[in-house]
């Protein structure tokens, strides 16, 4: 079943509309910088951004901090939220349903290709962000690169600390992922479970920029996204990173079993 | 299974999920039995206990954004994320992160580093212990030393022990009886054993403090020298700055001699430089030469505060409890700040009319 839908999204036209989609403002920003050589000023802007100018090696990353604030979350909450809403609103759930399947093992499969989407579009926008730094950025400068606390990057470093990095992203996802399968096994609307989805999130970034919800901010899932950018620290901040991952793990498992409760006994009509 | 006991198993599982995290944070703390003034001065001594961890502050307070001042309208008047590796007083680093990228602080003996990420720039230079407040004096161990310098014991009482970020922290209330301070009292969590200050909370009269700094992840070992230590990369252009900030600056190359006291207050700190520092704790000002052409700008900066109030022979502006003041001093203009009133400052401006110059040192300044 895993396989089916992975070929069922891989075969989707919209998967791959979506993909070039988030890759446009990365393009449209390295164009930009390109040209102007205006970066941000020291403090602002997203991740890595200030720095590509003269190193566009650092691009990809870059990259990702573009879309993973907004873009990324929102391709998520659409994919998601249509993966079991979408196939009853088009009165395909029925029939899928009359397979000897279980709706659990259904449930995964989906979770399962909303990830695979998530995990294509993330090396998508830093194989692109990549291209991009070297043809239109900054080259790395000699002496290699530098990281994040002015310390030497080699390579290989460099090499293995984006893989992290895309691994981390693609994790911080997973909780988005599960919200918005929760939400697609409420509804029979696609549109409706991915906008409940990004009210979540919304939701989530309001109550980060509070003080007054200082108490809340480790459980929001919003609150570790860009900590892919500890990876880059010297020495690496693991706390955040690893915070990070067991956040979106613990929404992960919530939001699963919530889906899995509702998903069991929802009265399937079409 | 039926949808009600579903939905249950949903809860546990919300639950076990949430309970590493919940279960710290409501577990009492460990009650300490040390005495006020005994954990006061396990807190001012432990200037060379080594720890690492990271540190949250949230200051509340509008500093106008005078050149002058350096960071310390940023300190004072918003949210920091530090990372800390502390070994001892004089080998430490901090780090200031954010998403885009950090900027370092680093001392070494009597050599400091700074480095910052988006603008690339790294600097080395000679330690100045008389300087603008910057990252390392927010930490919650630096801060609660320097509030609770010079506390008369009356002035300490115990606050009931909690955790703070999970760790277990004896609590201790500061309630200067010093009038002429402008901090109405300072809370502070220590690690009961160490002395290490875990959270600080300093009070200007309202409700809610001006000023908190936390720590946590909080290791009470000792750092490593290359985790505290910095090392630039070689594409990194590192360059020799003359002075830590602009008081270090006016303290080593400034033609002034200070008076001994101002505003009843005895000078303490580096005594051979030019900068004054006077008081202590919960007491203290700055007497900053400024150069003519840094003052004028200064003047006009500290002019744009609707707050400001000016009057023959300066200006001055109270921003919560730190008052500053821009005053001329015998053939030098000078800036006062600190957490007195301004009344006080008033006075140490009239003090300072007794400044000496001194001859042959930055006269082309």
């Amino acid at each position: 079943m895993i396989r089916v839908e992975l070929i069922q999204m891989l075969r989707r036209p919209r998967t791959w509309i979506t993909i070039a989609a988030l890759n446009v403002l990365p393009l449209v920003v390295a164009i930009l910088l390109s040209v102007t050589e205006l970066g941000p000023r020291p403090g602002t802007g997203p991740p890595f951004l200030a720095a590509v100018l003269s190193d566009g090696s650092l691009y990809p990353l870059a990259a990702m901090g573009i879309v993973l604030p907004l873009f990324l979350p929102i391709a998520v909450a659409v994919v998601g939220g249509d993966a079991i809403a979408g196939e009853a609103q088009t009165g395909t759930l029925r029939y899928l349903l009359v397979r000897p399947v279980r709706r659990g093992h259904l449930l995964i499969a989906k979770l399962v290709s909303v990830v695979a989407f998530v995990l294509l579009a993330v090396v998508a926008v830093a194989v692109a962000g990549l291209v991009e730094g070297q043809l239109l950025l900054g080259r790395t400068q000699v002496g290699g690169v530098v990281s994040i606390s002015g310390t030497d990057l080699d390579t290989q470093a460099l090499v293995q600390r984006s893989l992290l990095a895309v691994a981390y992203v693609t994790l911080s996802m997973l909780g988005v992922a599960a919200v918005a399968l929760f939400f697609s096994t409420l509804t029979d609307s696609a549109i409706a479970a991915a906008l409940g989805t990004v009210g979540v999130l919304i939701a989530s970034t309001v109550l980060l920029g509070l003080d007054a919800a200082e108490s809340l901010r480790p459980f929001l899932p919003t609150r570790y996204w860009l900590s892919f950018v500890d990876l880059f620290r010297d020495p690496i901040r693991w706390t955040e990173v690893v915070r990070g991952v067991l956040t979106q793990a613990s929404y992960l498992v919530v939001f699963l079993a919530a889906a899995w409760a509702s998903f069991a006994t929802k009265d399937v009509k079409s | 299974m039926t949808s009600p006991l579903r939905w249950l198993l949903v809860v546990v599982v919300a639950a076990a999920v949430l309970s590493p995290v919940l279960v710290p944070r409501v577990l009492p703390a460990a009650a300490a039995d040390v005495s006020a003034p005994a954990l006061a001065d396990r807190v001012r001594s432990s200037a060379d206990v080594g720890w690492s961890g990271q540190v949250s502050t949230v200051g509340t307070l509008a500093v106008p954004d005078v050149d002058s001042f350096g960071g310390v309208a940023d300190l004072l008047g918003e949210s920091s994320d530090l990372r800390v590796w502390w070994r001892d007083a004089e080998h430490w680093r901090v780090d200031k992160t954010s998403s885009s990228g950090e900027s370092d602080l680093a001392r070494r003996g009597d050599r400091a580093a700074t480095w910052s990420f988006e603008s690339r720039r790294a600097t080395t230079t000679r330690y100045s212990s008389v300087r603008l407040p910057d990252t390392s004096d927010v930490l919650p161990a630096t801060l609660a030393r320097r509030m609770l310098s010079g506390a008369k014991d009356a002035d300490l009482s115990r606050l009931p022990a909690k955790r703070v970020e999970g760790h277990s922290s004896a609590g201790l209330r500061l309630v200067p009886s010093d009038a002429r301070t402008t901090i109405s009292r300072v809370d502070l969590w220590a690690d009961e054993k160490t002395g290490v200050a875990t959270r600080v909370e300093v009070y200007a009269g309202g409700r809610l403090p001006v000023l908190t700094t936390t720590a946590a992840h909080l290791d009470l070992a000792r750092p490593s020298a290359e985790d505290a230590g910095f090392s630039f990369a070689d594409a990194v252009d590192v360059r020799q700055s003359y002075a830590l900030d602009d008081a270090a600056g006016a303290n080593a190359f400034a033609p002034f001699v200070p008076p001994d006291r101002v505003a009843g207050l005895r000078r303490t700190g580096d005594l051979d430089g030019a900068v004054g520092v006077y008081g202590r704790g919960t007491t203290a000002l700055l007497a900053i030469p400024l150069r003519r052409d840094i003052a004028r700008e200064a003047f006009a900066q500290l002019e744009e505060s609707p707050a400001a109030k000016r009057d023959d022979d300066g200006i001055s502006l109270a921003v919560g409890p730190v008052s500053v003041r821009l005053e001329g001093a015998g053939r030098g203009v000078f800036l006062l700040t600190g957490t007195v009133t301004p009344d006080t400052l008033d006075r140490a401006g009239e003090d300072l009319g007794s400044v000496r110059f001194r001859p042959g040192r930055g006269e082309s300044r």
